[in-house]
């Protein structure tokens, strides 16, 4: 016994010098670790045909989409022989990893970046200012304005978007017919939406079957109501906190009522374990307030016929959404080509070929915001009576995140003390007290 | 300096030659460069700022220190202890000379092995507040469960239990320790009238010394670093119940764009544990025995008589030099 | 007599299986999870045992994660790690264990230092000297340090080096042993438990790292088994059979190697090396 492991840890031992002969070699002989020591520049001085090689950092790891990006960036390289698209995908950390890659002098040219990081970056001078080249390889007024919003800071555009996807209303539909309940209207009131969620919450003794209404509670699902009701996170100058007024309590409260007061819906404790979406998909709740993406994933496997309308509304529309986009690296040194690329990806070429190809979400152009190409993604294998076009619809409402270069430390310290009040723990109104102070505090720099 | 002395230094420094060179080359560096960026504020994407000593300042005055120390103080204090416990109990009873003992170490051993996202969410289904794995044996016994991660009170709770099921790992070590206890040890004590007790305590637990030494201090550093549970489950609430230090640490490194304050941090943690740890040290002198020699860290004591019959008897000659 | 014994094995057998039951129950949840189709993943309330059993999902996470060619990656990156790791911490331990050099207590403060400090401060500018040397995107950042010591494999072996009585060292002198072939002949045989318990840990931390990998290795050819298991994790959505199907599958030549080095957990050679 004591022969066999010596004699399989030998063996072992060997596999791995062998294959690190093979593989130890090639992965010395990488391109990508040349080229960032600034090699192309060498090259294009040299060689006639200058060839420039832009890296793309990919959000997310070996998977479909990347798997369909890489195909758009190769046509791409076959309409530009001169250029070369290095993807490198990050599989998670993405803003981290990036920033550590930025701080090492090894940013990739193009990357994909939240609209919510947006003026981060920008603030801080990473992103390339993209306004000079408005109008010579983009048009900024080709996109959708609420859109390309989330990617300027300042009145300077920093990066273009590529796609959308808004939070809208789910709703069961076989529970409906069930309880012969109307199905909800797009832009439906608070109340009609309280009335529809009891009318479908069903109780069993004390057990709740089913309940009316579900929804998560990070910052994307709570600030519509605020901003429903006229009320907003951040002053419109981004430099104070507005959370502490009596619209965004009202908002609150009516959150709150449904989980807590009526109990049309999950508790927040059953929230931080089970998202929303997984009841509804499993048959538990009637109506959720989701986004649109899980239109193309999750829910593509219901044992139930499902609807989406357009997000209740009181004194105005509206709704958030989050967005996916690209920017490039201050520190390109293909600035120019870098410029052509993006835009080229952003653009109709890009959003094409991307929709096309199956990606989930919505493009971002007002030329395609309204073609068949825009709910592509969002298609049902079976059902097909979906009115998609109310995600569309609602995307022209959308909202994004609060524009602050703080907005992360913002987020994540409002969150926390959030906890408190949906769990219970906390009233309403010393809640949004203390997540006013905190913001106040952030912003001033403390 | 004797040329005895003098080889002997030479050769224990080309003994250690090889971390010493490491350190010069990866270590330095990035350490002395935290150190420098503690004085600074770097958000990382922009040069840093010079600041001299207000992140310190900031930070004794900041209310997610205060409350980040205290949420990993009271993590450390019970899961160190818990840990060590559970972790030589296990070591024992899979010391034993027991058909199939090979498959339960595996067995108990597989948990410090999964690692990663995968361990986070199961324990978050195990946790959760409805129908989660734990509420529902408990269920079975009449006992309503807490809502655990979602509680500010019990959210810490749900943390340490976690980390009993990692143990694992310290518990291969003990294992290792066990096994260097010479069972002739046992057999004369026993030939002697001891029982099972008595030789615990007086064989095993000093034998078994130096490496619950290494697992006391190794326990404490792992410990006073614990985050990605706390990352990846709770994101530090609710409110701040399960902020550990560092957690709030990454968060201002990699999310507020803080990194010089995060340094700030870092070091002020690095004191703390060191403080603990000569602490440990200091203290080691009077409980540790190590049956090769005296340790060397540590109060000099004379060297303990040899407890094993050796040719020659117990010797108390100085060390011998290595030629 | 004999009662105390079956009595003492039935105990003995209780406790192990009560254990394992705490152990092993959110494993089995994770195995069980691993065989469902997506569907029946979140079923609420989570069902134990699904009604079906897709074992194709191994497969399928296999290939959608591109298990090959991620594999041999990560075996050799893990494979130069544990050996320069077995190399350099016996050597260094065995320096600060047996030579009362000057500086001793010194060095080892400063050993012992280096853990201290959490590394997400340390890993830009660590990110930064790894650019600067040209390693980036390489497989060096994460194998050669290894063959320079790791603090806490030396602390370890440390310790067990200072169990070995002084007595064997005196006769190994007295009969003309140096110092390295003190070490090669006379103690590692001693220390097996201990160099096990090295490669064990080794192997595991290298091949569940996905920090380092996550940094250091940028392009598709060089990247490792533990950043291929975020490939299940979407932004918003994540699969989860897909990803418990696949962390079984990394965990599984962790557990092949315990299994295997236990075996030199024998406690057959007493630490004494003197019989009798």
């Amino acid at each position: 016994m004591k022969k066999f492991g010596l004699a399989l840890t030998a063996a072992a031992l060997l596999v791995t010098v062998t294959s690190a002969c093979s593989s130890g070699g090639s992965a010395n002989n990488s391109p990508s670790s040349s080229a960032a020591g600034g090699a192309p520049s060498a090259q294009t001085d040299a060689a006639p045909a200058e060839t420039v090689e832009l890296t793309f950092g990919f959000n997310g790891g070996d998977s479909p989409t990347y798997d369909l990006y890489k195909s758009i960036f190769k046509e791409y390289e076959s309409a530009h022989p001169n250029v070369k698209i290095t993807p490198q995908a990050i599989a998670k950390d993405f803003t981290s990893t990036i920033m550590t890659r930025i701080a090492g002098g090894n940013a990739p040219d193009v990357f994909w970046i939240s609209n919510q990081d947006v003026p981060s970056f920008a603030d801080r001078n990473a992103l390339l200012d993209l306004t000079a080249y408005d109008g010579k390889y983009f048009n900024s007024s080709d996109f959708l304005d609420n859109v390309m919003a989330g990617y300027k800071w300042k009145d300077h555009i920093y990066g273009l978007p590529g796609d959308a996807a808004p939070i809208v209303l789910f709703y069961n539909k076989e529970m409906f017919d069930k309880a012969k309940v109307e199905y909800p209207k797009a832009g439906m009131s608070w109340d009609e939406l309280l009335q529809k969620a009891k009318a479908l919450t069903v109780r069993n003794g004390d057990q709740i079957e089913q309940y009316g209404y579900a929804q998560d509670l990070s910052w994307n699902f709570w600030a519509p109501f605020v901003w429903q009701n006229n009320g907003d996170i951040l002053s419109s100058d981004g430099k104070k906190s507005a959370i502490h007024s009596p619209e965004a309590l009202e908002a609150f409260t009516f959150i709150r009522s449904l989980m807590n007061e009526y109990k049309v819906a999950p508790t927040a404790s059953s929230m931080q374990t089970t998202p929303s979406y997984q009841l509804f998909q499993q048959g538990k709740v009637a109506m959720y307030f989701g986004g649109a993406w899980v239109a193309s994933t999750i829910l593509r496997d219901t044992n139930f016929e499902w609807d989406v309308v357009a997000p209740p509304a009181r004194k105005t529309k509206a709704t958030a959404m989050a967005l996916g986009g690209f920017a490039v690296s201050k520190t390109s040194k293909h600035a120019e080509e870098a410029v052509k690329f993006l835009s080229w990806l952003a653009g109709k070429e890009g959003q094409t070929r991307k929709f096309n190809g199956g990606f989930a979400g919505l493009p971002t152009l007002k030329s395609l915001i309204n073609t068949p190409l825009a709910t592509k993604g969002f298609e049902h294998p079976t059902y097909k009576n979906i009115h998609l076009q109310e995600i569309v619809d609602a995307t022209q409402y959308a909202r994004v995140a609060p524009s602050s270069a703080d907005w992360t430390q913002i987020n994540t310290e409002m969150t926390k003390l959030l906890q408190l009040y949906w769990n219970g723990e906390q009233e309403a109104e010393p809640a949004l007290a203390s997540v006013d102070k905190k913001i106040n505090e952030i912003l001033a720099g403390k | 300096m004797s040329a005895m002395t003098r080889k002997r230094n030479l050769t224990g420094y080309l003994f250690i030659s090889p971390w010493l060179i490491g350190l010069a080359c990866f270590t330095l560096f990035p350490l002395g460069y935290s150190f420098g960026l503690a004085f600074t504020d770097w958000n990382i994407l922009e040069p840093a700022k010079f600041v001299g000593l207000q992140n310190f300042d900031k930070l004794v005055h900041d209310p997610n220190v205060r409350d980040s120390l205290r949420v990993t103080a009271i993590y450390v204090f019970c899961s160190v202890p818990l840990g060590t416990v559970l972790s030589i109990l296990l070591a024992i009873l899979l010391n034993q000379n027991v058909k199939g003992m090979r498959i339960f170490r595996t067995l108990f051993y597989l948990p410090s092995v999964v690692s990663g996202v995968a361990v986070s969410m199961m324990w978050i289904w195990i946790f959760e507040g409805n129908y989660g794995l734990l509420n529902t044996v408990l269920s079975w016994f009449g006992v309503k469960g807490p809502d655990w991660l979602a509680d500010s009170n019990t959210a810490l709770l749900s943390i340490i239990i976690m980390s009993l099921w990692g143990v694992g790992g310290s518990m291969v070590i003990y294992l290792a320790g066990l096994q260097g206890v010479p069972r002739s040890l046992h057999e004369a004590a026993e030939l002697d009238g001891a029982g099972p007790l008595r030789r615990f305590l007086h064989i095993t637990v000093p034998m078994l010394s130096p490496t619950v030494f290494f697992n006391l201090i190794m326990g404490l550093i792992g410990s006073f670093q614990v985050f990605t549970q706390a990352l990846v489950m709770t994101g530090g609430g609710p409110g701040n119940a399960t902020l550990f230090y560092v957690l709030y640490l990454y968060q201002n490194a990699f999310q507020f764009f803080k990194m010089g304050y995060a340094s700030a941090l870092g070091w002020v943690l690095f004191v703390i544990i060191l403080i603990l740890i000569l602490v440990l040290f200091q203290t080691s002198g009077r409980w540790v025995y190590y049956e090769g020699e005296a340790p060397a860290i540590g109060r000099p004591k004379p060297r303990r008589t040899q407890r094993t019959r050796t040719k020659g008897g117990g010797s108390h000659a100085p060390q011998p030099n290595i030629r | 007599m004999r009662r105390n014994r079956i009595f003492a094995k039935t105990v003995t057998y209780l406790l192990l299986f009560a254990c394992s039951a705490f152990f092993m129950l959110p494993f089995l949840f994770m195995l069980t999870t691993a065989l469902k189709s997506s569907a029946a993943v979140l079923t609420i309330p989570p069902q134990i045992f699904p009604s079906t059993y897709h074992w194709e999902n191994f497969v399928d996470a296999m290939r959608m994660m591109r298990f090959w060619k991620l594999l041999g990656n990560t075996v050799t990156i893990t494979g130069f790690t544990i050996v320069g790791t077995l190399l350099s911490c016996t050597l260094v331990a065995f320096g600060f264990a047996r030579f009362d050099f000057k500086g001793r207590s010194f060095w080892f403060l400063i050993l012992i230092s280096t853990m201290l400090i959490p590394g997400q401060i340390t890993m830009i500018p660590l990110y930064i000297l790894m650019k600067w040397l040209g390693w980036i995107d390489t497989f060096k950042p994460l194998t050669v340090p290894a063959f320079f010591g790791t603090a806490f494999y030396i602390f370890l072996l440390r310790q067990f080096f200072m169990t070995v009585p002084r007595e064997l060292d005196e006769a190994a002198i007295i009969d003309g042993c140096g110092p390295l072939r003190l070490l090669l002949r006379i103690m590692l045989p001693l220390i097996r438990p201990a160099l096990s318990t090295v490669a064990i840990f080794t192997f595991m931390h290298s091949w569940n790292d996905f920090l380092g990998p996550l940094i250091y290795l940028q392009s598709d050819g060089v990247r490792t088994l533990s950043l291929g298991l975020y490939s299940f994790q979407g932004e918003y959505v994540s699969q989860w059979h897909y990803l418990m199907a696949a962390s079984i599958l990394l965990m599984l030549p962790c557990l092949f190697v315990f299994f295997l080095f236990q075996h030199y957990f024998i406690e057959g050679t007493t630490v004494t090396g003197i019989k009798g």
